[in-house]
């Protein structure tokens, strides 16, 4: 169905993106902040990875980094177009021998209102992409665009308005039909519906699960609210301070969480029914800073089931069978 | 009995006794522009009683923050106006006091904490800085007197070893801290009413529990009432007694939150509660409400929700539906919908 | 509920076909605020009496249909020599000449005759252009003998040299009697009379660039009327079509300004004369141009056009200004001279001369605003100060404006190093007193190699550049981070096209209000450098060097009228870029 174990579509192993501290009148190097730390994982075809946490956790920069956007500090990441074809060293490549891969790889924003060129016209802003890769020209071009717009349920005509007369609902959309354009596989939703509101971020979902049905498409989806996850994903992936601490398929991480942190995160969500008032125990305190991460388990310092190993050493990754997967002492004691 | 069900009888008998904390008759808050008039709040009543919290949820444009902004008469004059109604504080019309009074008022009897942290603390002075100020002037106390109150507070609010954090700058603290830190301001003065705009929007999901958590605390502490106002109908179910669910400037459905959660009437509210993923099964298609908020300059004739509505009719076009009691129910709850018994079959 | 299509209406339920793009929106904003209409209109008038001042201004007249008496009766007299010179040359065989000739002498023969020829040519010339046609064979008879002498000359025939020759003084002779000018007003038969020779001084005097403005800004001061008659009539007010015309309308005023000026340069040669005094007037008031036709301009006193016996003249219109027409003393005020109590004794002055073409001597409009220390008239020096001054101002921005941005997107884009770089030089650069530098620079350029306007112009350019390109670099790291920005990346765009398209469009607004404000700025400075006197050269005046021509209270004027042009432009500049920057409205930006 998805290959992923077979022939998967995007595979990472050891992501590292750390940003340098410069202090001083020279500008000396004295750290760095430990954005991602070390990730790896797997995207099928025709299959949404979510990757959630909260800020700072460092899934947006995962993202981007993934796409060549910033430049990785370490790692790779493996690409295989199709599910025979021969695999591609995304890292490997230099910027300019990205460009054609870029079609395959892109992207859609969170903020609508900031995602759109406010001088140009929604048509070309779709068709520029069109254009610049040459693709299509002229006539065409405009059908191709129009094309576009329909499929992302807006009406054509629109193509000549530009993008301060539309809601942010409408720019998202115009955003995501700007992304097809060149008939991706695999596209990252960085935040995409988080700043919509929930009638329109449901249209929104429905558009992004119709488009994968139509195109194969993967989806990266990076996000917070985890009700949202819950309902696109096939797998998540979990993130706290630049490490994925449990991964797995949607069932596996919403009904049989195993990390503290998911358990935590879990609970930490309201859920709309009233009756089920429980004083959930929320975390204490707050995120650390990435530039000093916590020694041992970054996350031992609002661990509920700390033990004294863990404010030393860096746990290991537990296979919990069928691709679950998590990272904390307590597992390796456990069955 | 679960927790809510206690509460609800308590509810009842009190709603039967008391003067209401706040009331808000037919208030209406325009705002004028070259474009038109903006009509963000057109018509809203609600009440809300002493230890209660009442839950305000509507998507963006619906006029909900501009409502409580208006309570508080923190609207900027030009452009904006109350143009009619009333606000009604322990039966006393708000509207008809002078500038001065409402100074008395503000952040000593009614306070509001807002959505974003960052920006709602001067950069400029030190967090303890900032709820001295309030503090004396508010209650006169002395500035020794008042740096204890205030440490006081950050303690109350969670902040750990307050007596160093006093004289930290906002920007040396986290989201979480500095929305801890708007509470405890809020809070100093030990306010009858906390209004809470959209007050864990802008924060990660613990971090959220963690303030509802602290809100829903010290409300049980001091007996004070709360308004809550947000978009996230699940933090209105862990949270709020009543709920008023406000489109396009007016309230369509007011009712007590198990009641609403359990059987919402209007269409906009069932529709709302359809679109949550959460209560989706996964592989199904999300039902949506079609179309968008319509602009506050031009809101549709008759019931305002007609336009995005599949029941809508005639009617509804022609005349714009009360708030009416619905006849078969445990509690107060009203609609405002011409076609209820059809909005049960969506 | 039904199932819903994920199709989404436009929300406002009213269709618009015509959407508005960002220049719509400013143009609409701008128009709102009534001090940038006042503002720019201000402004529009300024340029115009600085473009127009040649042709409101100027000593020379429109059209002057005048008989040169003196050039007539020399040409008539030289008649006799030309043909002498002719003939010295045609005299002499090739041989003769070629071996005989001095240094500076032509090197042919041919060469030789010519050079004696053409006065000959020209002072013929002259005489027909002051002769009806029916006197004009005689003439030509005689040109037509001397060029015979030169045929037969080259071709060695000395006999039709000598005879031809002989005929042609003789006629020289003859001509110079006969075509004497008959004098006005006598009687006598005798001589001819001459008829006026028409000219276009001044428009001879303008050059082509001056009329391409010129043309321009009448297009541009009457663009109102223009632009909604096409709107109306041509294009049915149909915004879409008017949207599209925006670009045709820019390029067809200057096409039209060219074509002006072009037609222009053919029609009366199109060189520029503006500082010498021109000689018609004095050459009328004299007698030696009668002017059967002359039309000045309003203001008919030139640029550099000295009345020494008018120094420091008061504004006419004032009582203080008044002069005796005999004795030239000031009648009234501070300046009539006090006789010596005991001798009686006044000193003498002279009499003003009232030249052809001037108002009287009190008129009230002879010296609107005072004469300076030659005598020149103020208001005249004004209008023509004033183009020194806006275009400082115009081209100081422009060209500063350009080389913010080119480094500022360099800084900006690009980072690293580059922007390091680029920043220490402008904090360097910045931490130099402006003032001075430009004064140094200024003290150094010799205006005998570079015109002081353009030298001022580029000084300014290259010291005031640095806060522009600050302005530049600070967007570009802002909108670098936009969604949209990463997007163009995103989508496989070059670096080139993500800046061009992307980037700038949307880093110009507050650049554009800074050269609205560099423009009153570079005005200013300009100001004080020639009121220093490290500015322009006199005669050429700007409004900062025309104040500097007194320091003396008693001399008003010249501190006040140029002083108040400043204020107005400096003022109308900074209205207009207050005006633009709120009118680029947040909205507008992302």
């Amino acid at each position: 169905m998805s290959n992923r174990n077979g022939s998967p579509l995007i595979e990472v192993e050891g992501l590292k993106k750390y940003f340098p501290i410069h202090k001083g009148l020279f500008s000396r190097h004295v750290g760095d902040v430990r954005a991602v730390d070390g990730v790896s994982f797997r995207v099928g075809r025709r299959e949404t990875l979510s990757l959630v946490g909260e800020s700072g956790c460092g899934k947006t920069t995962t993202g981007r980094v993934l796409l060549r956007l910033l430049e990785p500090t370490a790692g790779r990441a493996v690409y295989r177009p199709d599910p025979g074809s021969a695999p591609v060293e995304l890292f490997e490549l230099s910027q300019r021998e990205m460009r054609p891969y870029r079609r395959d790889l892109q992207i859609i924003f969170q903020d609508p209102y900031a995602s759109l060129n406010p001088r140009i016209t929604v048509g070309n802003t779709i068709g520029e992409p069109l254009k610049v890769h040459g693709i299509a020209k002229g006539s065409a071009l405009q059908d191709q665009v129009e094309d576009l717009l329909l499929k992302v349920g807006l009406r054509p005509e629109i193509a000549n308005r530009y993008p301060h007369e539309f809601s942010g609902g409408q720019r998202q959309r115009i955003g995501i039909a700007r992304a097809l354009a060149l008939r991706p596989k695999l596209i990252v939703c960085d935040e995409a519906v988080s700043a919509l509101d929930v009638s329109i971020q449901a249209q929104v979902i429905n558009l992004l699960k119709d488009l994968q049905e139509e195109f194969g498409i993967s989806y990266i989806f990076i996000a917070h609210d985890l009700s949202v996850v819950k309902y696109i994903s096939d797998h998540v992936a979990v993130m706290y301070l630049g490490r994925i601490v449990e991964q797995g398929t949607t069932r596996q991480i919403f009904e049989d969480p195993r990390h503290p942190y998911t358990q935590a995160l879990l609970s930490a969500i309201p859920k709309p029914d009233p009756k089920e008032r429980r004083r959930h125990i929320p975390l204490e305190g707050d995120v650390p800073s990435p530039i000093h991460p916590p020694s041992g388990c970054h996350f031992h310092t609002r661990c509920p089931v700390v033990e004294d190993r863990c404010r030393v050493e860096f746990p290991a990754t537990h296979d919990l069978g069928d691709g679950h997967t998590a990272a904390c002492h307590l597992l390796g004691q456990q069955a | 009995m679960t927790l809510s069900e206690t509460k609800q009888d308590t509810d009842r008998e009190r709603r039967g006794a008391a003067v209401p904390l706040l009331e808000l008759k037919d208030l209406r808050t325009y705002f004028y522009s070259e474009e038109g008039v903006a009509r963000a709040v057109d018509g809203v009543s609600y009440t809300l009683l002493e230890g209660e919290t009442l839950g305000v949820v509507g998507e963006s444009g619906c006029g909900k923050s501009v409502t409580a902004l208006s309570v508080m008469q923190l609207i900027p004059i030009p452009p904006g106006k109350i143009v009619d109604g009333e606000i009604l504080f322990r039966g006393k019309n708000l509207l008809e006091l002078t500038g001065a009074e409402m100074r008395k008022i503000r952040g000593n009897e009614i306070a509001m904490i807002f959505q974003e942290p960052m920006t709602a603390l001067n950069p400029v002075y030190t967090v303890g800085n900032q709820i001295i100020e309030t503090v004396m002037l508010h209650q006169g106390l002395s500035k020794l007197a008042a740096r204890d109150r205030a440490i006081e507070m950050l303690s109350k609010v969670g902040i750990p070893s307050p007596e160093s954090r006093v004289d930290d700058y906002p920007h040396q603290l986290s989201g979480g801290m500095r929305q801890r830190v708007m509470i405890a301001m809020a809070m100093s003065c030990g306010p009858s009413l906390l209004i809470a705009d959209e007050p864990s929007t802008a924060l990660d999901v613990t971090i959220q529990a963690q303030i509802l958590n602290l809100i829903a605390e010290l409300q049980e502490d001091t007996g004070m009432s709360v308004l809550l106002i947000t978009h996230d109908l699940a933090v209105i179910a862990e949270t709020a007694d009543h709920v008023a669910v406000m489109y396009a400037g007016k309230v369509v459905e007011y009712a007590g939150t198990p009641e609403l959660f359990e059987r919402p009437r209007h269409p906009y509210t069932i529709g709302l509660f359809r679109s949550l993923p959460d209560l989706a099964a996964p592989g199904q298609r999300l039902p949506t409400i079609p179309g968008v908020v319509p602009s506050a300059f031009h809101f549709p004739s008759g019931c305002r929700f007609r336009t995005r509505c599949s029941i809508a009719t005639d009617l509804c076009a022609r005349s714009e539906p009360p708030l009416a009691k619905v006849a078969d129910s445990t509690d107060v709850h009203t609609v405002a919908c011409h076609h209820l018994a059809e909005a049960q079959t969506l | 509920m039904t199932e819903p299509s994920t199709a989404a209406g436009l929300g406002d339920g009213e269709p618009r076909t015509y959407s508005k793009d960002y220049w719509d929106l400013v143009f609409e904003q701008l128009a709102r605020r009534p001090l940038f209409k006042i503002g720019m209109t201000i402004l529009a008038l300024l340029y115009a009496t600085a473009i127009y001042a040649p042709l409101i201004a100027n000593d020379r007249p429109y059209v002057l249909e005048a008989i040169d008496y003196r050039a007539y009766k020399k040409a008539a007299r030289m008649l006799g020599p030309v043909t002498s010179g002719v003939l010295r040359i045609a005299k002499q065989t090739e041989e003769e000449y070629l071996a005989d000739r001095g240094e500076r002498a032509p090197a042919t023969y041919e060469g030789a005759l010519d050079a004696e020829l053409s006065p000959a040519v020209s002072r013929v010339a002259t005489m027909l252009d002051h002769l009806p046609p029916e006197d004009a064979p005689e003439l030509e008879r005689f040109l037509g003998l001397l060029e015979d002498v030169k045929a037969a000359a080259l071709a060695g025939d000395a006999a039709t040299v000598a005879s031809v020759g002989d005929e042609a003084k003789a006629l020289a002779k003859t001509i110079r009697k006969e075509y004497a000018p008959r004098e006005e007003g006598s009687e006598s038969e005798e001589g001819k009379v001459l008829i006026g020779v028409v000219s276009y001084p001044m428009f001879e005097a303008t050059s082509r660039w001056e009329a391409f403005f010129m043309a321009l800004w009448a297009l541009v001061l009457t663009w109102p009327i223009w632009n909604f008659l096409i709107n109306r009539v041509l294009l049915r007010r149909d915004r879409e079509r008017i949207r599209r015309w925006r670009k045709p309308k820019y390029f067809g005023t200057l096409a039209i300004a060219l074509v002006t000026s072009m037609v222009w340069a053919s029609l009366f040669g199109g060189e520029s004369a503006t500082f010498d005094t021109a000689p018609y007037k004095s050459a009328l008031t004299k007698g030696g141009l009668v002017a059967t036709r002359v039309i000045f301009p309003p203001l008919p006193i030139g640029y550099a056009e000295t009345h020494l016996a008018e120094a420091y003249r008061p504004p006419t219109w004032t009582e203080t200004s008044i002069m005796d027409e005999v004795t030239g003393h000031y009648v009234a005020g501070v300046r009539k001279p006090k006789a010596d109590p005991i001798t009686g004794f006044l000193p003498p002055a002279t009499p003003v001369e009232i030249r052809h073409g001037e108002p009287g001597l009190n008129d009230w409009n002879r010296h609107i605003a005072g004469t300076d220390s030659l005598g020149r008239d103020f208001l005249v020096r004004i209008a023509w100060g004033g183009r020194v001054s806006l275009t400082v101002g115009i081209l100081s921005s422009a060209l500063l404006t350009v080389i913010g941005v080119i480094f500022g997107c360099l800084a900006g884009f690009f980072g690293g190093w580059v922007d390091i770089a680029i920043m220490r030089f402008i904090e360097i650069l910045q931490s130099l007193p402006a003032m001075f530098l430009i004064l140094m620079a200024m003290a150094f350029t010799d205006p005998n190699f570079i015109d002081p306007i353009f030298a001022i112009v580029i000084v300014i350019a290259l010291i005031r550049w640095t806060g522009v390109a600050r302005l530049v670099r600070g967007e570009f790291l802002r909108l670098r981070e936009q969604e949209f920005v990463v997007a163009a990346r995103a989508l496989g765009f070059s670096s080139w096209r993500t800046i061009f398209r992307h980037v700038l469009p949307n880093a110009m607004s507050p650049v554009i209000v800074s050269a609205a404000f560099a423009v009153a700025s570079g005005i200013l400075t300009e100001s004080v450098v020639s009121f220093l006197g490290f500015g322009v050269r006199p005669p050429q005046a700007s409004w900062g060097s025309l104040v500097n021509e007194s320091k003396s209270p008693d001399h008003w004027w010249i501190q006040v009228f140029p002083g108040l042009l400043i204020f107005l432009t400096v003022t109308c500049y900074n209205l207009v870029g207050d005006a633009v920057r709120d009118a680029l409205d947040p909205k507008l930006k992302v």
